[in-house]
């Protein structure tokens, strides 16, 4: 029956804490991944946030839209009557310029919470 | 020997290092690559939906103004029914059997009728030109998608250079009221059946018994008047299409300042579509009327649908001038693309990308 030499004191002593700091050297590498997806995730989704929301300011208004995070501004001559909601009359001679923006923002987290700003236009 | 051991394994923690570095980044610039790809599609997606709404809102506008000149030929054929239909223009004097010789003749006010109907009858067609409706929509629609993608370096259009685009000049006509085909927003045919009914008197020598006691005499006369669309398709839509690759990538290999690159994720670029992404917007006008659209007429049962109102049920038929049928009223909205499909002999928008972009990637745009 073979068995393996045991190993010298030295050899073991030299490796010992080799494992502790792989594990957490990798744990790290894993935490700051999944840190860096969640906040590219967090980004992503905001910015889709940011430009749903203005398209859908200039087309409907922002009378549905809610969202604490979510701001909007709008401009010049809605096409949209939120009162009425229905589309305005297009009454012939009136300029089609309109404009919304809005912002969203990604949580504090692992790295700095960051704005997202989207503008929607229609103009002629 | 221990000594030995250890220079063969030193190194080694940093190849490894380096080998998850690399895969670190690879999958970090695919990640970023793909938050880019969707970001860039959604903006694509809206601005093409603006633009398409923009070129849309236009047509409505235009086609508002359209209404007042169709009105403007429905007021003319009232006046000449209030002309003729008035005693005191001595055609008729109220009494049945008297056979006098009466003031100028009817049919010469009808024809002066026509020659004024015709006149405002051209100015519709001039007014209904493509050059005045869909030009302007187009540019609108332009436009729109410049300012909202910008950046992107999009390769756009509105499709008025497709044969199956409602959009392109000459795929709808009007005849006007002198002859000649005009290249309009939209195939307007005009009512010849306006009938002009009124009571006169009739020509009969004194002696000859010419009118019976106690029916008034009339002549129906039917002239040319206003225009309307006669068919059942809803063809007035404008679509907006961009292509584009993105402004910022990452790791993109195979990237060439010519545009022939490697599009979103590098490596297997041949300049072709799939090196782009891609979006299309439909729009179209709504809510209003240019003229009294009869869609099918069946004899006596008249009844269809026009211009996407829910129940018209207009016809160009009878005595009553059609005011409720002429409606200013056009709005605007996005469209699907098979809205139309129940008639593809028609320009339809899924035609349209099917041209455009072909049938397979013409699945990916299904609202």
């Amino acid at each position: 029956m073979l068995r393996r030499p045991p190993c010298s004191c030295t050899e073991v002593r030299g490796r010992r804490g080799q494992a502790a700091i792989e594990t957490s050297l990798s744990l790290f590498g894993v935490v700051v991944l999944i840190m860096g997806t969640w906040h590219l995730f967090q980004v992503t989704w905001g910015a889709q946030n940011a430009n749903i929301r203005a398209r859908e300011a200039v087309l409907h208004g922002t009378s549905n839209m809610s969202g604490k995070k979510a701001s909007f501004t709008t401009a010049d001559n809605p096409v949209w009557d939120e009162g009425k909601d229905n589309y305005k009359l297009a009454e012939y001679g009136s300029p089609l310029n309109f404009s919304a923006s809005a912002t969203d923002r990604t949580n504090d987290g692992f790295f700095a919470g960051q704005t997202i700003t989207a503008n929607a236009y229609l103009t002629e | 020997m221990a000594r030995l051991r250890g220079l063969r394994r030193s190194g080694q923690a940093a190849v490894l290092v380096g080998l998850v570095l690399f895969t670190l980044v690879i999958f970090m610039a695919l990640a970023t690559n793909m938050g880019i790809l969707v970001n860039d599609r959604i903006r694509m997606q809206n601005a093409v939906d603006l633009s398409a709404y923009a070129g849309a809102y236009k047509e409505a506008q235009e086609l508002n103004d359209l209404v007042t000149y169709n009105q403007d030929i429905l007021d003319v054929v009232k006046e000449c029914r209030e002309i003729l239909t008035q005693p005191e223009q001595g055609y008729w004097d109220g009494y049945y059997c008297e056979c006098v010789n009466q003031g100028p003749i009817p049919e010469q006010i009808i024809q002066i009728c026509q020659e004024v109907l015709d006149q405002v009858a051209l100015l519709f067609v001039l007014r209904a030109h493509y050059g005045l409706t869909v030009s302007p929509a187009v540019s609108a629609g332009k436009a729109t998608l410049e300012a909202n993608i910008a950046n992107l370096g999009q390769k756009g259009h509105m499709f008025e250079g497709v044969n199956t685009s409602a959009s392109r000049s000459g795929n709808y006509t009007t005849v006007g009221p002198y002859g000649g085909q005009y290249p309009t927003i939209a195939n307007y045919v005009r009512e010849s059946q306006t009938k002009f009914n009124y009571p006169v008197m009739l020509y009969c020598p004194c002696g000859v018994s010419c009118c019976p006691s106690g029916v008034v005499p009339s002549i129906d006369y039917y002239v040319n008047s206003w225009y309307y669309k006669d068919d059942t398709n809803p063809d007035i839509w404008i679509a907006s299409y961009a292509k584009a690759t993105p402004a910022n990538r990452y790791l993109d290999i195979a990237y060439s300042s010519s545009g022939n690159d490697g599009g979103y994720f590098g490596s297997s670029s041949d300049g072709g579509q799939d090196d782009n992404i891609t979006a299309v917007g439909i729009a179209k006008p709504f809510d209003g009327s240019v003229g009294p659209t009869a869609i099918r007429r069946i004899f006596g049962s008249e009844y269809g649908a026009g211009n996407n109102r829910e129940s018209p049920y207009y016809t160009s038929f009878g005595l009553e001038a059609p005011e409720e049928a002429m409606f200013a009223n056009y709005r605007a909205r996005l469209a699907g693309k098979n809205e139309w499909n129940a008639r593809p002999a028609d320009w339809n928008p899924s035609s349209a990308l099917t041209e455009v972009i072909g049938a397979e990637a013409t699945a990916m745009f299904m609202h």
